[in-house]
């Protein structure tokens, strides 16, 4: 568990737990996630889940999350640009020639949300959520009422398929697998609760009613550390018919009203 | 059943049987290759598949073990059942290819095996039945082990279709019973018949190798339906006909148990 926005001036607070796929040894969760507090105590929050079929698979999502900047966040066309420079900077260890062939032959691959949180400049205490995402890491928002106010992205609100588009580390195989990079803005209540997830926790979420959803991720928010998530995810696999596969998650909510100023009290301009 | 996960602790068997009976020196197809050399290559290439399914980057992980026996005038053992590890250090050769303009190696494991005038199915599936039983006293929790035949033509000596079967309903492990597929490769005319859900109509041969393969298991049955979309439940692990680029793709949907 890591709480560490706690101690920072960002726009949010936030929890993430994680929970490797289990029935494997010696396996560890290929999912990555990278939170940045950035300029205007705005909350920038990159979550990959590497394929646990390809090669190096770790260190692709963590070098995605790690490698994405702020600035890259204006459009697609901005993004895919920064994409590009992390497939060439991409250098994983290939010294043995079957790690070789599979990294040329099929190379690294993952999915990727990123979610930039603002405090609205113009609408005070409202959240504002530039969104990016390529597969099925989603993001859900829960009001405190029960009721799911937004998913992201648009695709996994008719149901999760087996073959999420990825990102590859290869400009050749990416040629043979485009992807859409999905790109919304969403403006939301500081009270709601943002929870965004690796596709099996995802799925789970997605299939559950909005009530209930809401309430498996107030207990998710409950636990004290990564060993009580493991046991909630075990249960969930178990009892509930969750895939078994890495799970990662990060719980988000907004600092009260009064922990920041508003930008501009007396402004009436509606938000662009 | 049939959902064991694939571990270092739970792996896998998967052991080809091939025809190794003069018949197979025939050309295959426009491959400009005979039969036995066209089969060796996607021996070759799968081999080469699944060891590349348990590269992780840091390491090989053993999730698979591989043998590979022949029968003409008896049972012949081409390929001992080994870990993937062995047989990924230990290759019989190493040609090279270029991919992205990096010089890679190509493993060879198996060149071709045609070498007999008989063809005893029987005691190749002899041999195979005691291989597999062997493997899985020793492995009861694993996924079942998957026999894949390749056979071009009707078999000499006596009938295997009943041992064929007692593979399908005596070998298993506590997952599931041994996955028995048959490949008929082949130069005739007319379409193939992949993974038919009731008997063919061909030939007393056809309906005996139908006969001799297992129902296929849902992962299975998902992975034949990528490839040939009519494909039912109840569908059988048996392609009758096979065309070279059908053999590639019976290769992988036998293989392709992990990811």
């Amino acid at each position: 568990m890591n709480a560490a926005g706690e101690k920072s001036r960002s726009v949010a607070t936030y929890k993430t737990f994680e929970a490797a796929k289990s029935g494997v040894e010696e396996y560890r969760n290929e999912d990555s996630i990278q939170i940045k507090t950035i300029a205007s105590n705005a909350l920038m929050i990159a979550m990959s889940d590497g394929a646990s079929t390809g090669v190096f698979s770790k260190e692709w999502s963590d070098h995605i999350t790690g490698g994405i900047d702020s600035a890259w966040l204006q459009s697609p066309a901005t993004l895919e640009r920064g994409l590009q420079f992390l497939r060439e900077s991409f250098q994983p260890d290939v010294s043995r020639p079957t790690a070789l062939r599979k990294f040329l032959m099929e190379g690294s691959y993952a999915t990727l949300l990123i979610a930039l949180i603002q405090r609205s400049r113009w609408w005070f205490g409202r959240l504002v959520l530039t969104l990016f995402g390529i597969g099925d890491v989603s993001l859900f928002i829960f009001t405190p009422e029960g009721e799911l106010e937004y998913v992201f992205p648009p695709t996994v609100r008719d149901g999760f398929g087996n073959t999420p588009e990825m990102i590859r580390s290869s400009e050749r195989l990416q040629n043979d697998s485009p992807y859409t990079i999905h790109h919304e803005l969403h403006r939301t209540r500081p009270e709601n609760l943002i929870v965004i997830a690796s596709d099996a926790l995802a799925e789970h979420i997605n299939g559950l009613p909005p009530a209930a959803g809401l309430r498996l991720a107030r207990q998710i928010g409950r636990c004290t550390d990564d060993a009580e998530f493991r046991l909630l995810v075990q249960k969930l696999r178990e009892t509930r018919g969750m895939k078994n596969d890495d799970v990662t998650v990060c719980l988000i909510t907004a600092q009260p009203d009064d922990y920041f100023r508003p930008a501009s009290p007396h402004s009436t301009r509606p938000e662009v | 059943m049939y959902t064991a996960e694939i571990s270092r602790n739970n792996p896998a068997l998967l052991l080809f049987l091939v025809d190794c009976s003069y018949s197979m020196s025939e050309k295959y197809g426009n491959t400009g290759m005979s039969k036995g050399q066209y089969l060796a290559q996607i021996a070759n290439d799968s081999i080469d598949q699944v060891i590349l399914s348990c590269e992780k980057g840091d390491e090989i992980r053993a999730y698979f073990e591989i043998g590979m026996l022949g029968y003409g005038e008896g049972a012949i053992e081409i390929l001992p059942v080994q870990s993937i590890i062995d047989l990924a250090n230990n290759p019989l050769e190493l040609g090279e290819t270029e991919l992205d303009g990096v010089k890679i190696q190509k493993p060879v494991w198996i060149k071709d095996p045609t070498r007999e005038w008989n063809t005893d199915m029987l005691a190749g599936l002899e041999k195979a039945k005691s291989v597999l039983t062997a493997w899985t006293e020793g492995h009861k929790s694993s996924f079942p082990p998957v026999l894949i035949h390749v056979s071009d033509g009707q078999w000499t000596g006596g009938n295997p279709i009943a041992l064929a079967q007692s593979i399908i309903s005596d070998v298993y492990t506590d997952d599931g019973a041994a996955i028995v597929m048959n490949v008929h490769i082949s130069n005739e005319e007319g379409s193939p018949e992949a993974f038919p859900d009731t008997e063919p109509a061909n030939s007393d041969f056809a309906k005996g190798l139908f006969a001799m393969s297992s129902v296929l298991p849902d992962s299975f049955l998902d992975r034949a339906k990528e490839k040939y979309p009519h494909v039912a439940a109840g569908a059988r692990g048996y392609m009758f006909n096979a065309r070279p680029e059908d053999m590639s793709r019976f290769f992988d949907i036998g293989t392709r148990l992990k990811g």
